[in-house]
């Protein structure tokens, strides 16, 4: 088999994206391997103009197709009836789990993967993050800093485009940034009454892959707040608008969808691995791949499972396990509704457009030490609006009177989203399971609860947001401190963790395996502690700095 | 909208429209075939929202009905109407639209007063809300009577409410969180 590429990079969603774009950009040919049927922009956005009215279910989707095909991705944030096809169907694509508590699996597989349908919020990690491991003992230390981090959240910023406003935060560094999306009248209330009885929090516009200004032949927002349809003005930051032109117009990239990825070989004499074994995801044809060297992107959990698939006599528990973490110290954000309520002020103010971002109350416990109660800490994002017709199902009225009210908008509305850090656990974990998908593959089994950590983060997260809430003339219809079942927050992390020690770690401070040299793992899967911010700017920043140094390495004959 | 109207009985309400007080004591409605309910939720729909049967509510209901659309059902359906007819007395569709028109207020002032079953409540919220969803989904609802903005172009954080009327039928947020 004649070795034509220098790199395979597994899987395209925003990490994979990002590391076939800057290989390729620095000279290598890249094979890119998705799994999924190809996307292409503007042109397989098949419903992204549709108005309700021109939808099967207009816009309200089938639910006896739900409850069959998609039970679990259905009842995630941005699924709908126009972006559902962006969505695997959980019959086809079965995994296993906890019985009680199931882990909530949300995925994409197509070519993109989740950077279609992902939140686009975007938020550098601080010391304050890099070093919380070493603080409090959970996990093991970070190999890196936000030092080694900074030049590279400017150069991923620079190029997807980020909005927000420079706020001086040590929690929260400042990046570059486009024009930010300002604060709606109601969300900005709320900013002031804050301010002005708390010192140590800050309600901020939030900060999201959502240009402001026309970039690269890339349009401005049109503030739809459709992205997860796709969006063909290439306005927020996906495979397709960004980094698969990029890497396309180097000339250097190879890329091929419908091809699933069994295992990653492992050459023992030459201690590399070598190639890729696949699976036509359509025919079921096998097919293998050899390059120099890996770029492991399928997704935190699903790169754990490649790793986990290809085994070998070196490596009898999995490719670069010597560690024996391999699987372990998975994360997913503790999440849950802090607060929903009505206000009754402002009623003469309203709002234009919709805005696809939200406000961010950046993280304010614990930032210098712990408390008693509990460690790490919690951020909310949060949305100010003003209810639609629905409300006149909920209360008396019919006729012209209810259609003449319905005509104006509704009272004001605040919800407040807690994103609790997560802390990594040996006990939660990714095994192989027994049962085969279709393609006779092991599929995954998923065993993670919160613990008692996320669950008083998330306790004294409804009651702060209660409060803050409080400072309007509010009235409080929801607020819950219960963890949603993991997996909610579509921020998996961990399961092949960075760390500076071979033996308690998989990956070093450059994300590449400790145990095999020409293997890069820069997805969720090698994160060593969850923070409580949004993690995908983090994993692009890794990929750039890891895709950088493996290329010197390689030209340097050192791969 | 007026959450607090006292509880109304049927005998109030057969008063008010001036029935006949030879009352019928069926459980449910005479259900005659697929058609009929459809008539029915149109008729209903009218009601509720004027303007809004020229949509045809009632097909596109019942054409979804066995999916579980909108959380409905035959039964829900069926049951509900009936539940109507019961607290008028008779079929609300043998009488003319003006006394339709008072009796569904009253019914549904009746559902949201608070002193009747909440399996009740539920019900006829949720085939009011499947009414309203049918309409305001429509052409004619999201785009003629609402507003109805594909390609906003931009965002203004803090406008008068005058300016933001008619409601924007695709206001995303309101859509997802109401």
């Amino acid at each position: 088999m004649t070795q034509i590429y220098d790199a395979i990079v597994i899987g395209s969603g925003i990490s994979g994206g990002w590391a076939a774009k800057e290989l390729t950009e620095r000279g290598l040919k890249v094979l890119l391997l998705e799994r999924g049927p190809a996307v292409e922009h503007g042109v397989d956005y098949k419903n992204e103009m549709k108005a309700p009215w021109e939808m099967p279910f207009k816009g309200f989707n089938n639910p006896k197709l739900l409850a069959e095909h998609y039970p679990v991705q259905s009842k995630g944030m941005n699924f709908d009836e126009w972006s559902m096809p962006h969505f695997v169907k959980d019959t086809e694509h079965p995994y296993q789990t906890t019985a009680n508590l199931p882990f909530q699996w949300r995925r994409g597989y197509q070519l993109g993967g989740r950077s279609l349908t992902w939140g686009r919020q975007c938020y550098r990690w601080s010391d304050i993050d890099f070093s919380a491991n070493q603080r409090d003992g959970h996990g093991v230390d970070w190999p890196v800093r936000y030092a080694d981090l900074k030049p590279w959240y400017d150069h991923v910023e620079s190029f997807i485009g980020v909005n927000g406003t420079k706020e001086g935060l040590p929690q929260l560094p400042d990046g570059i940034f486009q024009p930010h999306m300002p604060l709606s009248a109601i969300e900005q209330l709320l900013a002031d009454r804050i301010a002005n009885n708390y010192q140590d929090r800050k309600l901020i516009p939030g900060r999201s892959a959502n240009l402001t200004e026309a970039k690269d032949g890339r349009a401005p927002c049109q503030f739809r707040y459709i992205c997860h349809r796709g969006c063909s003005f290439g306005a927020y930051f996906s495979t397709q608008s960004s980094t698969l032109p990029a890497a396309r117009k180097t000339g250097r990239l190879t890329l091929v969808t419908d091809t699933i990825v069994e295992k990653i070989d492992y050459d023992h004499v030459a201690k590399r691995a070598s190639g890729v074994q696949c699976i036509d995801a359509k025919t079921g044809k096998r097919t293998s791949y050899t390059a120099k060297m890996f770029f492991l992107n399928a997704s935190a959990f699903n790169s754990v499972g490649i790793l986990l698939r290809s085994r070998s006599e070196t490596f009898p528990n999995g490719l670069a396990n010597s560690s024996g973490t391999l699987g372990h110290y998975i994360m997913d954000h503790a999440t849950t509704l802090a607060v929903a309520a009505s206000v009754d002020e402002l009623n003469d103010r309203s709002y234009f457009g919709n805005r696809p971002s939200n406000f961010i109350i950046p993280r304010f416990r614990n930032l210098e030490q712990d408390s008693e109660d509990f460690t790490r800490g919690y951020s909310f994002q949060g949305v100010g609006f003003r209810a639609n017709w629905q409300r006149g199902a909920r209360a008396a009225g019919v006729g012209q009177d209810l259609k003449d009210e319905l005509m104006q908008q509704g009272e004001w509305r605040l919800l407040m989203v807690t994103f609790a850090e997560s802390l990594p656990q040996k006990s939660n974990r990714i095994t192989l399971s027994t049962q085969l998908d279709q393609w006779g593959l092991e599929q995954l089994d998923i065993k993670l609860l919160h613990g008692e950590n996320e669950k008083k983060l998330l306790q004294d997260a409804a009651i702060q947001a209660r409060n803050m809430v409080g400072l309007t003339k509010s009235k409080i219809y929801a607020s819950f401190d219960e963890p949603e079942p993991a997996g909610s927050a579509v921020h998996e992390m961990g399961g092949a963790r960075m760390g500076h020690d071979p033996a308690s770690s998989v990956v070093n401070k450059w994300n590449q395996s400790h145990d095999v040299a020409n293997l890069f793992i820069t997805d969720g899967a090698a994160m060593s502690s969850s923070a409580n911010q949004n993690p995908s700017l983090t994993y692009m920043a890794f990929t750039a700095r890891a895709a950088a140094y493996a290329v010197q390495k390689l030209k340097a004959g050192m791969i | 909208m007026d959450v607090s109207l006292p509880n109304i009985t049927r005998r109030n309400l057969l008063g008010l429209m001036a029935f006949s007080p030879c009352l019928s004591m069926a459980n449910s409605i005479a259900v005659g075939s697929v058609s009929s309910l459809e008539n029915q939720l149109n008729v209903l729909s009218e009601i509720i929202i004027p303007g809004s049967s020229i949509e045809n509510p009632g097909s596109a209901i019942m054409m979804r009905l066995s999916t579980g659309w909108l959380g409905l059902n035959t039964e829900l359906v069926v049951k509900t109407l009936g539940h109507l007819d019961n607290f008028i007395g008779k079929p609300l569709f043998s009488f003319s639209l003006p006394q339709q028109q008072t009796a569904v207020e009253q019914y549904d002032k009746h559902c949201f007063s608070g002193a009747v079953d909440p399996a009740l409540t539920n019900d006829w919220r949720m085939l009011k809300a499947a009414l309203l969803a049918c309409f305001y989904s429509s052409k004619v609802g999201a785009s003629e009577t609402l507003s109805y903005v594909p390609v906003p172009g931009k965002w203004l954080p803090d406008i008068p409410l005058s300016q933001a009327t008619p409601a924007v039928a695709n206001d995303w947020l309101a859509v997802w969180f109401t």
